[in-house]
């Protein structure tokens, strides 16, 4: 498998009157089509890694290379530009637009990508939360889904543009275990039936077992 | 329709957010309708002003004097020499336009050009026991009437009666009432030179201008000649342009040319033109002041919306806006603001002025109306809007940079 992603080095220190080291000297990579899971203790840099990893952060030294491209090089709007097309987040909190329905969350990437005519969008959108067992929701907004229903709302949004790597920070966090289950299978379902790539968060132990490769960083080291 | 993606999330902030949205709204849309009726209404008043004295007046009148005094030989010969001149004694000259035909015969061959020529002077009308005096111009009315709307103003009577009436005249409306006098009626006119004849009033005018309705009375210039002891003199010469712009320019290459000094209806109306700028710094002022109330306004909600909505504008940072496309959303949001209020503010400025137009006054003085002067302009119209849309964008441009300034990862950490 090549690789997708490489983190080089990776440090996040936040400058204050007290400088906090968030991750130190962090290196490893990821390869296309790979579930990984990272676990530790609250604090101890998994959150800030994520970040970093999803360009949404920069790191204070060291640098993340996405298909061989050098990151650290590039200006804000290229970043964002990335993240659109290559990258994919789920978040602990859905993060979905309160005024937007189901299916134009799940458009949001597509319309602001716009490539697909509108008719393409909403086809692909409605698909995508099909495959979530969303069909019957998909013109709820937010506050009329349960939290599940909402985080997998959430995922299929990462997928919206066909990224190559979803990054999600404790998306089980605030589900039960019937919900936290169902999305690690959605999860598996990407790395198996979308070729892309998982980078998951969690505590839970028992799901992090579930993916292809676990990774563990304590006080902001790999462990 | 399919709205751009900005477009999208702007309007659905803006729905979600109804009651907000709408005092917005009228904020500004009452910025914009009051502005419509004080422009109206200002710019009413000033170009019905200015419309009466262009037309009542000529748009340039060479009078018979000089506007400085003549250069003495003594300064002519020795320009650079310091010199006192004591004792001088005015010239004694008969009143009036020396060599006006040769000014007339010039003035005639300038394009477009149309002249006439009075004698101005005062006399005494007496009627019963009542006298009152009058500034009367002494015209030839074929000419007259190519040069001011003459007939315009009449409201009894013809100017061509001066030429078939003798010793006919023409007086305004106030100066008949204050004589007690009417058409047909037979005054005794005395001029200052001491001339008495018996005059006939053959016509009656009202131009509005109060001064003008008590104080004027017309006669043929022959007779206003005799009056005044003046005989083939004028005292004016009137000149009335196709574009009365040029008055200005014309005036001063007259009065440089034949020296009498040649007044433009713009000098001679100066002061009233000082008055309509101050009424306009006051007009704008006012607006100004209520459409920076209104631009808070909009300031104000899109604070709000940026306030709550930090977390939503995080994750489209996170999912690939680009900055400008977060400061396109709040920007949108206040030219929606702008736009909606102006539209709304077009139909309260319209109610405005249709009620402005519809009051009725009892105006005495200068002007006499019994109705406010309206200038309906889409002008009015096109530049409150402008002004509107400026104030709300940039009310939204100042939230909006900040908004696409946010850090996501800060806001995601902190909910996190």
């Amino acid at each position: 498998m090549s690789t997708l992603l490489e983190a080089r080095g990776l440090t996040r220190i936040i400058e204050g009157e007290v400088s906090t080291t968030l991750i130190e000297d962090i290196s490893f990579s990821i390869a296309s089509g790979e579930f990984v899971s990272v676990t530790g203790p609250s604090g101890g840099g998994k959150s800030s890694l994520l970040y970093l990893l999803g360009l949404i952060d920069r790191p204070t030294r060291g640098t993340v290379l996405i298909e061989g491209l050098d990151t650290g090089t590039l200006e804000s709007d290229a970043l964002a530009h990335l993240r659109l097309t290559t990258l994919g987040f789920v978040f602990q909190f859905h993060f979905l637009l309160e005024e937007f329905t189901a299916l134009d969350n799940v458009m949001l990437p597509m319309r602001k990508l716009g490539v697909l005519s509108n008719q393409a969008m909403i086809e692909r959108a409605s698909e995508l939360l099909a495959q979530f067992d969303l069909a019957p929701h998909i013109h709820k907004r937010p506050g009329q889904l349960s939290g599940g229903q909402r985080q997998r709302v959430a995922i299929a949004r990462a997928l919206a543009n066909q990224p190559k790597l979803i990054l999600a920070d404790e998306p089980t966090g605030n589900l039960d275990t019937r919900n936290a289950d169902s999305v690690f299978a959605a999860f598996r379902d990407i790395v198996n039936n979308f070729n892309a790539s998982v980078m998951v968060v969690t505590h839970d132990p028992d799901l992090a077992a579930r993916a292809d490769r676990h990774l563990k960083i304590i006080d902001g080291h790999l462990a | 329709m399919i709205l751009p993606l900005a477009a999208r999330i702007a309007f659905r902030h803006l729905v979600y957010r109804k009651r907000q949205s709408l005092v917005s709204i009228l904020g500004v849309a009452l910025g914009v309708g009051f502005f419509i009726a004080l422009a109206a209404m200002m710019q009413g008043f000033q170009s019905y002003f200015l419309q009466t004295v262009v037309d009542v007046s000529p748009h340039i009148i060479i009078n018979d004097d000089y506007r400085a005094p003549l250069r003495q030989p003594a300064e002519v010969h020795y320009p650079a020499a310091i010199l006192t001149i004591h004792g001088l004694k005015p010239k004694e000259e008969r009143r009036g336009i020396r060599g006006y035909e040769a000014i007339t015969n010039y003035l005639h061959g300038l394009p477009g050009i149309q002249v006439s020529q009075a004698l101005e002077g005062q006399i005494f009308l007496t009627f019963g026991s009542t006298d009152r005096n009058a500034t009367v111009q002494g015209i030839v009315p074929a000419d007259e009437r190519r040069v001011i709307k003459l007939d315009d103003d009449l409201i009894a009577g013809s100017f061509d009666n001066l030429e078939t009436v003798p010793n006919g005249i023409i007086v305004g409306i106030g100066l008949a009432e204050r004589l007690g006098a009417g058409m047909g009626d037979r005054l005794t006119a005395v001029s200052t030179s001491g001339v008495i004849m018996q005059v006939k009033i053959v016509g009656l005018i009202e131009t509005g201008i109060t001064a003008i309705d008590r104080g004027r009375a017309y006669m043929l210039l022959k007779k206003v000649q005799v009056l005044q002891g003046l005989n083939n003199r004028v005292s004016r010469i009137n000149i009335r342009l196709p574009d009365p712009e040029r008055a200005q320019d014309l005036a001063s290459q007259l009065e440089q040319k034949f020296r009498y000094r040649a007044e433009s209806w713009q000098e001679a109306n100066a002061g009233i033109f000082g008055v309509f700028v101050v009424q306009n710094i006051v007009m704008y002022s006012t607006v100004t002041a209520i459409m920076i109330v209104a631009a808070f306004g909009i300031f104000n909600i899109i604070s709000t919306i940026i306030h709550e909505k930090v977390k939503d504008i995080a994750i489209l940072r996170s999912l690939g806006f680009y900055e400008k496309d977060i400061r396109a959303i709040f920007i949108l949001q206040g030219v929606a603001l702008g736009l909606l209020g102006a539209l709304l503010g077009w139909l309260v400025g319209y109610g405005l002025t249709s009620a402005l137009a519809a009051v009725r006054v009892n105006i005495k003085g200068e002007i006499k109306t019994d109705h406010l002067m309206i200038l309906w302009s889409f002008n009015h119209y096109l530049l409150a809007a402008l002004f509107s849309l400026a104030a709300a964008i940039v009310a939204a441009w100042i939230p909006a940079r900040k908004a696409a300034s946010v850090q996501p990862v800060e806001i995601i950490r902190g909910v996190s």
